[in-house]
């Protein structure tokens, strides 16, 4: 096909175009999944039984900030890096920020406890699945993830993959907070990152195969 | 050609609106100026081009909601076209086993020192009267010979010969550089 032709083509196909910002689009993919998700929490897992009173403690929003802070973090990022020309910039450190001060947390609550409290404050009774059950809660809101970013342009997989699995992974770990009752900073550190980086991880090797345009 | 950035920008924001007539200028455009980025780093003579091209069209037209109304247009479009070309070279490689993380790093420095290069080249080009200024382009930029410069502008090649020495002159005269402009 000659060039001009394709033009007139393209021109001929010209639809006016949304103005949602990519923000926006990213978040409409994250509610679908993350009601997937949310659905899936109640019906194998089940909320926590006193979820009523939780919610008005401070480790719920503990939790809640923790989490809620690394999505706002990755969908930003994730938003720049739709772009083709998007550099991270200096979202990556503020990625960073949310994880550093708990971590921070965690050791003044270990700091300030008792030997032989330590271990059951790091690893309350679920720490050992938690980071699956993250994992596999992501699966859905990762997949809408990647379907949105797939419109875009992106032209940094890898790290756009990343962002994506982190942004999935942070998600997935709010809807999971409506389960479990943890409620140690320690153990938030720990296991949830660690529930968080495995889709984020994922991402990272998958980015390039499946963001390629 | 007084800002192609806002130019093609404008043009930009009436497509999105659903401006046919608008996007046409701006695909025709966009195209001269992948040709010329293709060209430039492929060879001219590469018989890929035209593809390139219009793979990177057909990018620009299917994946234009990556574009922020906020952000410049010419950066968006250049990032769709040297993603494009990336990946043809990593195409290539799978069929001629050539690295080709080497020409990535070269294509990402070049990029840079280009866009900045090809600005200053514009800004001092912006500074003559518009035929000389496009001679200049055509023949200097765009790799075409005085005759065909000639051809394009309508005047003789004679005059667009003397033109551009003057004008290259008065250029490395006005930078207070040293630079013969006969070269």
């Amino acid at each position: 096909m000659q060039t001009s032709d394709l033009i007139e083509h393209l021109a001929a196909d010209l639809r006016p175009t949304a103005r949602h910002s990519i923000v926006h689009r990213l978040a409409v993919s994250l509610v679908a999944g993350g009601l997937v998700a949310l659905v899936l929490v109640l019906v194998s897992l089940g909320p926590r039984s006193d979820l009523a009173d939780a919610v008005l403690s401070s480790p719920f929003w503990m939790k809640w900030g923790y989490t809620l802070a690394l999505t706002a973090a990755a969908l930003a990022l994730c938003a720049r890096l739709a772009r083709p020309e998007g550099t991270p910039g200096i979202l990556p450190i503020v990625l960073a920020v949310p994880f550093l001060l708990i971590c921070i947390g965690a050791l003044v609550q270990l700091g300030v406890a008792s030997p032989a409290q330590r271990a059951p404050l790091w690893l309350g009774n679920s720490a050992l699945k938690c980071p699956w059950i993250i994992a596999a809660l992501s699966v859905p809101i990762f997949a809408s993830v990647l379907w949105v970013l797939r419109q875009f342009a992106p032209t940094n997989l890898r790290l756009t993959g990343f962002a994506a699995g982190c942004l999935a992974g942070a998600v997935a770990a709010v809807v999971y907070a409506v389960h479990c009752n943890e409620s140690t900073m320690p153990f938030v550190a720990t296991w949830y990152s660690a529930g968080i980086l495995i889709p984020a991880l994922l991402g990272l090797v998958v980015g390039p195969r499946a963001l390629r345009w | 050609m007084p800002d192609a950035e806002s130019r093609l920008k404008s043009l930009m924001l009436a497509s999105l609106e659903g401006d046919a007539r608008a996007y046409r200028e701006l695909l025709q455009a966009v195209s001269g100026r992948l040709r010329i980025y293709y060209r430039k780093r492929l060879g001219a003579g590469f018989a890929d081009i035209e593809d390139l091209v219009q793979e990177t069209l057909i990018a620009i037209h299917t994946r234009r909601s990556s574009f922020d109304r906020s952000q410049p247009f010419t950066a968006w479009a250049y990032a769709m076209a040297r993603y494009k070309l990336i990946d043809h070279l990593r195409r290539a490689r799978v069929r001629a086993a050539i690295s080709v993380d080497d020409c990535e790093e070269l294509f990402a420095v070049d990029e840079t020192e280009q866009a900045a290069a090809s600005q200053d080249v514009e800004r001092l080009l912006s500074g003559l009267p518009e035929p000389v200024g496009e001679a200049i382009r055509l023949t200097r930029l765009q790799g075409l010979s005085i005759e065909e410069a000639a051809a394009r502008t309508g005047k003789s090649a004679t005059a667009t010969k003397v033109s551009i020495h003057r004008a290259l002159m008065r250029l490395s005269a006005k930078r207070g550089t040293q630079s013969d402009a006969d070269k």
